[in-house]
């Protein structure tokens, strides 16, 4: 993996995880988050997934939706994986216009 | 991803759970069957009764079942009041042809229509280039997406945004206002349907109005109920209520959840909803029932609340009590007894009691819809 995509799958893991705890479901009434459950990919309803990908897109200026066909993932690193893809994919093509 | 193109044969073949309508976006030109074809079709692709389940009850779901006849007199219904005005030249559906809301309004109002439809179970595939009057059968995430793809509105002469049977979303009206900003040449239209597994699709009101009303064909059952105010239970009479599990026999009148107030001979306000029930995606799920599922399941006291979330409109949240308050990881049993009880609550709050009322009732924001007043 080359820096540049190294860097930016980071970046994109980071706000994937983020979002997804912003996101999900588990909230304890003593601290406001529920201090040692975790959160999983699987933890994301079909609503929660679709507001995570369109925090992506805005955040990354992607579209995802019309690709979500070809996803067939089960992790927090596959979705990244699924995003990173589609932004090299949206860049290089904008590359190519310019 | 590419659309796949379906036949008119294809998309009628039951049942409508199957993959080929619920795992990829999917393309199907109704504009060459007339109604005689569309007939014609039904008789001969749809089982004689098609089955669809409720939830919510503690016993093994049960199917309601309806003949395809009904389900087509249902959408040419449906159909006469959203093209009344103009007319409808497609059709984008987000409703999953598995639920009976998808089966009726992604599958069979296209073909009622006699238009092009493109079909994005789970949300996936890209929004067609479409100028005209659009139809989109929405379910909650349509509008946070709409909000994402204003310029898709904008392209499109008029867009209608169809949703079902359950509190609308406040992201509908943030759609409304935002396209108005930021795409003034959209004309959006939002309009909801009233109706259930059990009813059929029972009365329409744009976003905005106060008043529904009932869909042709349908009527309210009988004189208004005595009642001390002016509140009763909605009955109707129509031909399109699904036959009970079990029965042999078609119903004509149903008595539905919610208390309205009768206006005139077609119209009525929705005052409240009857008992504890709540609709998520459009399914509904009775409150106590669904607790004492978790309950059992987690082996803790438990209270689900019904709620209205700004992006999905209504739903419940679970509180769980649990003395640690979050200092324990129960991640894992909670996802081991949403994965058995089968419904995921929109959020699960960790208590270390369960605050009650006077009157025994769990304080939280809201414990009861109640139809917020025009």
């Amino acid at each position: 993996m080359s820096t540049t995509r190294s860097a930016l799958w980071t970046e994109v893991r980071d706000h994937v995880e983020t979002e997804a705890g912003v996101l999900t479901w588990i909230q304890s009434d003593a601290e406001g988050e529920a201090g040692g459950t975790s959160v999983a990919f699987e933890d994301l309803d079909s609503f929660t997934f679709i507001q995570l990908l369109l925090s992506v897109e805005a955040a990354f200026d992607v579209e995802l939706l019309e690709e979500l066909g070809d996803f067939r993932g089960t992790t927090f690193d596959d979705v990244t994986d699924f995003v990173v893809a589609q932004v090299e994919r949206s860049r290089g093509e904008a590359a190519a216009r310019s | 991803m590419k659309d796949v193109t379906l036949t008119p044969e294809e998309v009628l073949a039951w049942p409508h759970d199957a993959d080929l309508l619920n795992s990829r976006p999917w393309h199907v030109d109704w504009s060459g069957t007339r109604l005689a074809d569309l007939e014609r079709l039904v008789e001969e692709r749809m089982p004689p009764r098609c089955a669809f389940h409720t939830s919510g009850s503690t016993g093994p779901p049960r199917p309601w079942e309806m003949r395809p006849e009904q389900m087509l007199a249902e959408v040419l219904a449906l159909g006469d009041v959203l093209a009344a005005g103009g007319g409808i030249d497609a059709v984008v559906a987000f409703a999953p042809p598995r639920h009976r809301y998808g089966a009726h309004c992604s599958v069979l109002l296209p073909a009622a229509l006699g238009v092009p439809a493109w079909v994005r179970p789970r949300s996936m595939g890209a929004l067609p280039p479409l100028r005209g009057r659009v139809l989109v059968v929405g379910i909650p995430s349509t509008f946070a997406i709409l909000r994402h793809r204003l310029a898709w509105l904008e392209a499109a002469a008029a867009v209608t945004v169809l949703h079902s049977s359950a509190t609308l979303p406040a992201a509908a009206g943030a759609l409304e206002d935002e396209a108005a900003l930021a795409a003034p040449g959209a004309d959006l239209t939002v309009v909801e349907l009233l109706g259930s597994t059990e009813s059929g699709a029972v009365a329409t009101r744009r976003r905005g109005d106060d008043l529904w009303t009932l869909l042709p064909g349908v009527s309210f059952a009988g004189p208004r109920e005595e009642t001390a105010g002016p509140e009763e239970r909605l009955v109707v009479r129509s031909p399109w209520l699904a036959r009970a599990p079990g029965s042999a026999e078609d119903r004509v009148v149903h008595r539905l959840d919610d208390v309205v107030e009768r206006h005139g001979p077609d119209r009525l306000r929705l005052v409240a909803r009857a008992g504890r029930f709540v609709k998520v995606n459009g399914v509904r799920h009775h409150l106590d029932e669904v607790a004492a599922r978790f309950g059992a399941q987690l082996r803790r006291e438990v209270a689900c609340i019904g709620v209205v979330d700004p992006d999905v409109g209504e739903h419940f949240e679970l509180y769980v009590v649990e003395p640690t308050a979050g200092l324990v990881d129960i991640g894992d049993d909670l996802r081991r007894a949403i994965d058995v009880v089968g419904v995921h609550p929109r959020r699960v709050r960790l208590v270390t009691e369960l605050v009650t009322s006077s009157t025994g009732k769990v304080v939280s924001g809201q414990t009861y819809f109640r139809e917020e007043r025009q």
